[in-house]
């Protein structure tokens, strides 16, 4: 929920010069600020390059590691593949790859692959214009060392605002 | 004598331990079903925007009062305090594209006894959010 805010308000970011000429884009450093500001006021969490990091606020205490990709008007119609790997540490993309183009938008498949090798494949979604994804992952570490961990990830896609 | 103060003594630790988790519960609890109705909320009115003010705090108001009844959350509307405000906008009456607001929830603070001291009196929660409608859809 958290995520979806942030990611709404950044998607504002359109470039006001292509706009003119009709081109839809995305500004994405613009859209990265518009991101942490949202993740700060709304759940006081703090940006460190590719991890947030939550304040005492926070319903978690673990950082939120992420990936972003963005998805421009050139190739939303288009299927896609993100396929990204934890390692323990960080969450690293491994391939994007693209399929085959539908006319109502691509249809994106996101896969996590968890430090034990787990395949997480998280429910397809279709995209409606350029968009912007971040997949989240929470690594929760557990209360004691003897129970077990909290692990999930968190999709959130939307669409440039214009 | 001694031993009858000792029992005394002891009951009442128990039960102040067991007031003392519960109290800390109840307010865990109320903190999360706000966050979570103030959530949905701002999501609302980024999606939805507004003719005028009036008619959009009504509209948060009734979001809210069908969200807690949905989710059989234990928050009282009455209590709840509603405030919508806008930190950024194009049109001093239209709610629409890219206006920003923030969302104010405030309840009195969740404590069922008197007894334990509270820090403060109210318990709020503050969310911004960014319209998503546009003026010509209004």
């Amino acid at each position: 929920m958290l995520l979806e805010l942030a990611n709404h308000h950044a998607t504002f970011a359109v470039d006001p010069v292509l706009k003119t000429e009709g081109v839809i884009d995305l500004v994405e450093e613009e859209a990265m600020q518009r991101f942490d500001r949202r993740m700060s006021e709304n759940g006081g969490y703090a940006r460190q390059q590719k991890t947030y990091v939550p304040g005492e606020q926070g319903v978690t205490n673990a950082p939120i590691h992420f990936v972003r990709h963005y998805v421009d008007f050139r190739n939303w119609r288009q299927d896609l593949h993100l396929l990204l790997q934890y390692n323990g540490e960080s969450l690293v993309p491994v391939s994007a790859t693209p399929g085959a183009v539908r006319q109502g938008g691509g249809q994106l498949l996101i896969t996590v692959v968890t430090e034990r090798g787990d395949r997480l494949q998280m429910a397809p979604k279709t995209m409606i214009g350029p968009s912007h994804i971040m997949v989240a992952y929470v690594d929760e570490k557990p209360f004691l060392p003897i129970l077990p961990g909290h692990a999930f990830p968190v999709v959130s896609v939307e669409e440039v605002k214009f | 004598m001694g031993q009858f103060v000792a029992v005394i003594l002891n009951i009442m630790l128990l039960l102040l331990v067991t007031i003392g988790l519960l109290q800390a519960h109840v307010v865990v609890q109320t903190e999360n079903e706000l966050m979570e109705v103030s959530a949905a909320a701002v999501k609302y009115i980024s999606n939805h925007g507004g003719s005028n003010e009036g008619a959009l705090q009504e509209e948060v108001r009734s979001i809210i009062s069908r969200e807690l009844a949905e989710k059989r959350f234990s928050l009282s509307e009455q209590e709840m305090s509603v405030r919508v405000t806008r930190t950024h906008s194009a049109d001093p009456v239209l709610w629409s594209h890219a206006d920003e607001f923030s969302l104010v929830l405030t309840i009195p603070y969740p404590g069922f006894t008197s007894w334990i001291p509270v820090p403060t009196d109210t318990l709020q929660v503050t969310r911004q959010g960014t319209i998503n409608v546009m003026d010509y859809d209004l």
